[in-house]
């Protein structure tokens, strides 16, 4: 696979494809569709992830081929945005992200591959690891809004503008210097962390 | 399954599950044109890809950055499925993919990207089959609604924080380490003069 597409700095684009087992699609969709805490909270390197039943290709639009592609399987999709936080760790994706998908949320692993033709389970973690890897598509391009900040760096940065900004508007009537410095300085110390 | 059956009729699409708090996901295949059906080929979208890769590159997001409301995006050719022992899939015509996290509402999002994107639109949808041109807006949200798939789970991180607001926030966050570093050596009428200038150089990111 060319993994040159699949990078953006210290970011990997995952994507993965497996096909579902013939006659499980209604149950992984209830399943997915039960989940009320997504298993992706346990993981601090993604950003982003999803799960996407593919039942068919589209074709019912206008000036669609006379002859549209079919499907023989129903697919399920997984894609996320991952970021190291450094560029070894960087070299090391996706394959240490898809390690820890077996390790983290093993459950969840099984209850949604487990669906999928081939999935080894999570017994075999180095099994899922190599079974996801297996299952990776390309990207041509990966564009990210903010290169190489971290989901920790995020919500950091996020908690300290906050901060501040509340800072501000609660002290915008202090008018004693030393007032203003002696709160800003005990309060500043503890944004972000 | 039957051939060509549908598991979740496209009626039933709801766009509204393509959300985890602001953030909205977007995934959409489209077929590529044969290299005989100009501007078809899969051959000239990785083309296409490879200079807009040396453009970012070069010069940053450039016209893509201006689309300030994307988190995360991805374009791809597909020209196999991965083979687990499945019934064989012949994709007689490569896939193309597009992903992307962004916030704000589906029509928003295509309508900045039809207006600020117009000639990258055309050159990175061009290639597929069906493409109706960015403008008139209509027709192409229409044909983007009709390539798209919905999704049965989303994850954000952050899902309250919009991509301005992070990009803000990164790009205050060092500037206001600099200044809080600083405060404890300064006397409090230094402190005040430099905290009223801060507030004013760092406004445009609070």
């Amino acid at each position: 696979m060319n993994a040159k597409g699949n990078r953006s700095g210290r970011a990997y684009a995952v994507t993965s494809m497996t096909p579902i087992v013939k006659g499980r699609e209604a149950s992984l969709l209830a399943y997915l569709d039960g989940l009320t805490t997504s298993p992706f909270t346990k993981f601090d390197e993604v950003h982003f992830a999803r799960w996407v039943v593919i039942d068919q290709w589209k074709f019912s639009w206008p000036r669609a081929p006379k002859r549209p592609l079919q499907l023989k399987s129903h697919y399920l999709l997984f894609s996320a945005a991952v970021t190291a936080p450094d560029d070894a760790g960087a070299q090391r994706l996706p394959q240490t992200f898809l390690r820890r998908i077996p390790a983290l949320v093993p459950d969840v692993a099984d209850a949604v591959w487990g669906h999928c033709v081939g999935y080894p389970g999570s017994g075999d973690p180095g099994g899922v690891a190599a079974y996801l890897e297996r299952s990776l598509l390309s990207t041509v391009l990966f564009y990210v809004g903010y290169p190489d900040a971290t989901v920790q760096d995020v919500r950091r940065a996020i908690a300290v503008r906050d901060s501040f900004v509340d800072f501000a508007r609660t002290h915008q009537g202090v008018t004693n210097p030393a007032q203003l410095q002696q709160d800003y300085i005990a309060e500043a110390a503890t944004w972000g962390a | 399954m039957t051939s060509g059956s549908f598991l979740i009729p496209p009626e039933v699409l709801d766009e509204s599950l393509n959300h985890c708090g602001r953030t909205r996901a977007m995934t959409i295949y489209t077929p590529i044109k044969p290299w005989y059906m100009p501007p078809g080929s899969a051959l000239l979208v990785r083309l296409i890809f490879w200079v807009v890769g040396i453009q970012l590159r070069r010069n940053g997001s450039g016209n893509i950055g201006r689309l300030s409301f994307i988190h995360f995006a991805r374009w791809g050719i597909i020209r196999r499925i991965p083979d687990f022992g499945q019934p064989r899939e012949r994709l007689r015509r490569p896939m193309f993919m597009f992903e992307s996290n962004y916030n704000g509402s589906f029509d928003a999002y295509i309508d900045a990207f039809s207006h600020i994107l117009t000639s990258g639109m055309t050159w990175f949808w061009g290639t597929s089959y069906g493409f109706p041109k960015p403008i008139p807006v209509t027709r192409f949200m229409d044909y983007i609604h009709a390539n798209e798939f919905i999704t049965s789970h989303y994850y954000s991180a952050y899902p309250t924080a919009s991509t301005t607001m992070i990009v803000s926030a990164l790009a205050f966050e060092p500037e206001h380490e600099k200044f809080r570093q600083a405060a404890a050596s300064l006397s409090p009428d230094e402190f005040a003069a430099a905290y009223k200038q801060f507030l004013t150089e760092e406004q445009d990111k609070l």
